[in-house]
């Protein structure tokens, strides 16, 4: 909120500033382009809107997936913004220039039987989103988490399996089917959260988040390894159930006086049952930690290199399991 | 300086050289200045010639052309279906009932899942262009009870 407010005073006194030595030109125009969000609701597209009687339901069907969700579902919110002019700054030997945007939100408030309460469009170039958000959600109502840092997300799933090695030494293919994996972080925090990048004294500088739950990576990444190697993925009926725990998923950051590094680390138990049987289920453990070095600071591409890298590592170590290949024999 | 040619009585006056000189170049940057002036202009009025998109919902024929999103049905498909094909919804309201999911067309009209993104500096959600959201309303029974492409065009 404070960034955007900012950012926008320093402009305005910019074109102050540098208006009184070489020249400043605020051009308006009429609304047109978008600059953010996915699109604008129009007043008529909200004709249908009527308190008390128009539920959740309808408004998502209508408009799609709200920008922010906020209060157990009891506030919905759509944002975008638009160019309303352009303002041009220009000097001697250089020029700067960009549109002035204009933001919008739509914000619908709903009861506790999911029926519409109140809502209000509004529309403002000298009032961030933020700073209007703010008036509809009072001290103690809940706030974007995500607010006022940098977020990373990445989607570490391995671009191909390794080599099927011990995988696919009986040649026969067995049904598997994978079950839950318990991710023993994941209680405090939501499930694609994954670590933050830390400057010095610890302070924390942007979160790193996967764009799939990391049970879902790990599932994904188990059940790709498996199907190069031959195998099947069933819903019913199983040869093996494959289960599992992870202990550790997640990226850190390390520094020293001469590098600011990421560091992504994997613990992961898994557990194959062979239904039918009275077997105990055989546990393997894969734990696999990389490092990425960089001078200035570890970018997304950093974080998502090392993640990658520790799901490819888990790969290899499952197709060189002698254990594990025994258990899918059959033996 | 004074130039007076011998058939002439007038006086002609020019101005000094430094002085012409100095004239041209200001001509020079005058031009410079109005052509970039002209140009930013041009731009802006091209500019404003652009549509803001709008979000509405689309034709729910466009489904049934894409391979990711034909299994889709009203009163047939379940939840479990949903989640086994789509994975992880992008958000979901109302516990489970409500789940949307983010797509994109590619060149040949091929829809892809997206993952959602998010702006920093307000912890809303940013959307690249071209996506859409798919909304998914289940029953109690988790059978599909209405659905919805929405699209920004």
């Amino acid at each position: 909120m404070l960034g955007s407010r900012i950012h926008r005073s320093l402009l305005l006194l910019a074109c102050i500033f540098f208006g009184a030595f070489a020249g400043c030109v605020i051009i308006p125009t009429p609304e047109h382009a978008l600059l953010e969000g996915r699109g604008k609701i129009e007043e008529s597209d909200m004709a249908f809107l009527e308190k008390a009687k128009t539920t959740r339901e309808e408004v998502v069907l209508r408009f799609g997936e709200p920008d922010l969700i906020l209060d157990h579902d009891r506030i919905l919110v759509y944002h975008w913004a638009v160019s309303h002019g352009y303002w041009l700054l220009g000097g001697y030997y250089a020029a700067a220039g960009g549109p002035i945007p204009k933001d919008y939100l739509f914000m619908l408030e709903f009861d506790e039987e999911g029926l519409l309460k109140r809502f209000e469009r509004t529309g403002s170039i000298w009032t961030s989103a933020q700073a209007q958000l703010d008036k509809w959600t009072p001290p103690g109502a809940e706030r974007p988490s995500h607010a006022g840092r940098e977020a990373f997300v990445i989607d570490p799933a391995p671009q191909a399996p390794v080599p099927p090695g011990l995988l696919a030494a009986s040649g026969r293919p067995v049904r598997f089917r994978i079950g839950e994996f318990h991710h023993a972080g994941a209680d405090a925090n939501p499930a694609t959260f994954v670590g933050h990048k830390k400057a010095a004294f610890g302070v924390i500088v942007a979160d790193v988040r996967t764009s799939r739950s990391v049970p879902d990576l790990v599932r994904s990444a188990i059940t790709a390894q498996m199907e190069a190697a031959g195998h099947r993925l069933v819903d019913r009926d199983p040869d093996i159930n494959l289960t599992g725990d992870i202990t550790a998923f997640g990226v850190t950051t390390t520094l020293s006086l001469s590098s600011w590094d990421a560091v992504g680390s994997l613990d992961i138990t898994l557990k194959a049952y062979l239904p039918g049987t009275n077997l105990d289920p055989l546990v393997r453990r894969y734990q696999a930690r990389h490092v990425s070095k960089t001078v200035f600071g570890p970018s997304r591409e950093d974080f998502l290199q090392v993640m990658r890298a520790c799901l490819e590592d888990m790969q290899r170590q499952m197709t060189s399991d002698p254990e594990f290949s025994r258990v899918l024999d059959m033996e | 300086m004074v130039f007076s040619p011998r058939w002439s009585r007038s006086r002609i006056h020019l101005r000094p050289k430094e002085e012409i000189v100095a004239g041209k170049c200001r001509d020079k940057r005058f031009l410079g200045r109005s052509f970039y002036i002209l140009s930013a202009a041009v731009l802006i009025l091209l500019a404003t010639g652009c549509a803001t998109p709008k979000v509405q919902t689309a034709d729910p024929q466009l489904l049934f052309k894409s391979d990711l999103l034909s299994f889709i049905q009203d009163g047939v498909t379940t939840r479990e279906e949903a989640i086994l094909r789509l994975g992880i919804p992008s958000a979901q309201i109302e516990g489970e009932k409500i789940l949307m999911y983010q797509l994109r067309a590619d060149q040949e009209g091929k829809w892809h899942l997206v993952a959602p993104f998010w702006n920093a500096n307000t912890g809303l959600r940013a959307w690249r262009e071209g996506t859409c959201s798919l909304v998914l309303v289940f029953g109690g029974d988790g059978v599909l009870l209405k659905h919805s492409l929405v699209t920004a065009q």
